[in-house]
C-alpha cells in the first residue's frame, strides 16, 4: 500500500478524508485497471482520483467515493481497450504498449489467458465479483446495467472460463 | 465456492499482486491537481497564443490547394508555429498550451475545449479540459492521458491514438462536440489523412507538437462512425492505415 509521509506539503490534495482514501485505495484502483486489461493502470488510477477530487464536495462519503472511483476506473479502462482494438485492426499489426503492462501478469498465466478469452463485459463482471468481492447489485451499479444482466453475464463468463481453463490444463 | 471460483479468485489476486506499488503516486496526484488549479491563469496569460493557434492553421490551409486541409502536414520549418513552444518558455514542464481547440455553447454558456501538454517523470501528459466563465463546472467532460512510448521506427509501430474530443471517450459521436476527434501521433508521423466511414476525406489540422507527439484535430462533416486514417512519415511511407 502506498503511503504518504509529507502531509504538510502544499498544495493539499483535498483534505484529510480525500488523502486517506487516496492512501487506502490508490493501489487497489490501479490493480483494478490492470485486471481489466488497461495498458496504463497507473495513469487511469491517477485520473480517477483527479476526477473524484473535482467532485469531492458532492461525494465526500467513503462508500459513494469508492463507488465513483470504481466506475471511473472501469470506464477509463474501457476507453483504453477501445483504442487498442482500433490499432489491432490496422493492416500492420504490431506489439502494443500493453505488452509491457501485461508482462507483470506472468505469475498466473492460465488465468490470465483465460481472462483474455472473455468479452469486455464478462471480464468486468468477473473482476468485480471475484477480485473486489462486490455483490451483484454493486456490480450492476458500477457497470450501469441490470442485476439480471450481471447474473447472466457471470454465468456466461464462468462457462467460458471453465472451457478455457480446461484447455489450459 | 466451487473449484473454478476458487481458482479464479486466487488467480486474480496473484495477478493483481504482480503490479508493483507506485513510488511517487501522491506527488504525481498533487502535480496533476496543481496544474488544474492554475489552468485559468495560464489560459489568460496565453491568450495571444490561443488566437494565433486558431488563425494560423486557417491561413495555412487557405494558402494551399483546395484539398490540402484534408491532409495535415507540418508548417514551414523556417518559422516555428506559435503553438509549438519549448519547455523553457513555460513553467513546470508545460510543453504546450493551453491551446483552444474549439468553442461551443453548453446550455447557454460559451465554453472552450483546451489542450495542454506537460512533461512529467513518466512521460508527457496531455489534457483536454473545459474553460468557461466563473461558476462554470469545468470538471465535466475533461480528461487526461499519457503519451505512450512509441515503438521503434523499423518496422513501423503503433503510431496513432484516437479520442473523441469530449464526452464519453470510448463512444464515438458523443459529448457536446460529437463531430470532433483528437488524433495523437508519434513524432515520426508528418502527414495524417482522416476519412469518414464511406471514404470522404475529413478536415484535419495539426494543433500542437511536442517532443513526443503531434496532436491533430479532425472535424467530421457527418459522423466519425467507421472512420479511417492513414499516417505517413516524411518519406511518404504509410506507417499506419486503419479502418475502425
Amino acid at each position: 500500500m502506498n503511503t504518504a509521509t509529507d502531509h504538510t506539503s502544499e498544495p493539499r490534495t483535498g483534505g484529510a478524508g480525500f488523502d486517506a482514501l487516496f492512501d487506502e485505495c490508490f493501489e487497489s484502483m490501479k490493480r483494478l485497471a490492470f485486471l481489466l486489461g488497461a495498458d496504463d493502470p497507473e495513469n487511469i488510477a491517477q485520473e480517477a482520483f483527479v476526477r473524484l477530487h473535482d467532485r469531492w464536495s458532492a461525494i465526500a462519503e467513503k462508500d459513494k467515493a469508492l463507488a465513483y472511483l470504481r466506475k471511473t476506473v472501469v470506464n477509463l479502462s474501457r476507453s483504453r481497450l477501445r483504442h487498442l482494438r482500433v490499432v489491432r485492426r490496422a493492416p500492420r499489426e504490431r506489439n502494443s504498449d500493453a505488452a509491457s503492462a501485461e508482462s507483470h501478469a506472468l505469475a498466473n498465466r492460465a488465468v490470465r489467458d483465460a481472462l483474455a478469452t472473455l468479452t469486455r463485459r464478462q471480464r468486468q463482471v468477473v473482476v468485480l465479483r471475484y477480485w473486489l468481492d462486490l455483490d451483484q447489485q454493486s456490480i450492476a451499479d458500477t457497470l450501469g446495467i441490470a442485476v439480471g444482466t450481471v447474473k447472466a453475464t457471470t454465468n456466461q463468463a464462468m462457462a467460458a472460463l471453465r472451457t478455457a481453463l480446461a484447455e489450459e490444463d | 465456492m466451487n473449484d473454478i471460483e476458487d481458482r479464479l479468485r486466487t488467480g486474480l489476486h496473484d495477478l493483481a499482486d504482480t503490479v508493483p506499488p507506485s513510488q511517487d503516486a501522491r506527488a504525481d496526484l498533487e502535480h496533476r491537481l496543481t496544474r488544474r488549479g492554475r489552468r485559468p491563469l495560464l489560459v489568460a496569460a496565453a491568450a495571444a497564443v490561443v488566437v494565433a493557434a486558431v488563425v494560423v492553421p486557417v491561413a495555412l490551409t487557405q494558402s494551399g490547394d483546395p484539398g490540402s486541409d484534408h491532409v495535415a502536414t507540418p508548417p514551414p520549418s523556417t518559422t516555428a508555429p506559435p503553438w509549438q513552444t519549448t519547455t523553457s518558455e513555460l513553467p513546470n514542464g508545460d510543453l504546450t498550451g493551453p491551446i483552444e481547440l474549439v468553442r461551443f455553447d453548453d446550455n447557454g454558456v460559451n465554453v472552450a475545449a483546451v489542450l495542454s501538454v506537460t512533461a512529467m517523470t513518466d512521460g508527457e501528459h496531455w489534457c483536454v479540459e473545459l474553460d468557461g466563465p466563473a461558476g462554470y463546472d469545468a470538471s465535466k467532460n475533461g480528461y487526461c492521458d499519457i503519451v505512450p512510448s512509441w515503438p521503434a521506427s523499423n518496422p513501423p509501430g503503433n503510431v496513432v491514438l484516437t479520442h473523441a474530443l469530449l464526452g464519453d471517450g470510448q463512444t464515438l459521436y458523443s459529448g457536446p462536440t460529437p463531430n470532433l476527434m483528437l488524433f495523437i501521433t508519434s513524432p515520426q508521423v508528418v502527414s495524417l489523412e482522416v476519412r469518414e466511414g464511406y471514404g470522404q476525406p475529413v478536415t484535419v489540422k495539426q494543433v500542437a507538437k511536442t517532443p513526443s507527439a503531434t496532436f491533430y484535430l479532425a472535424d467530421f462533416p457527418e459522423t466519425p462512425a467507421g472512420f479511417g486514417y492513414t499516417a505517413k512519415d516524411a518519406a511518404g511511407n504509410v506507417l499506419e492505415d486503419a479502418i475502425t
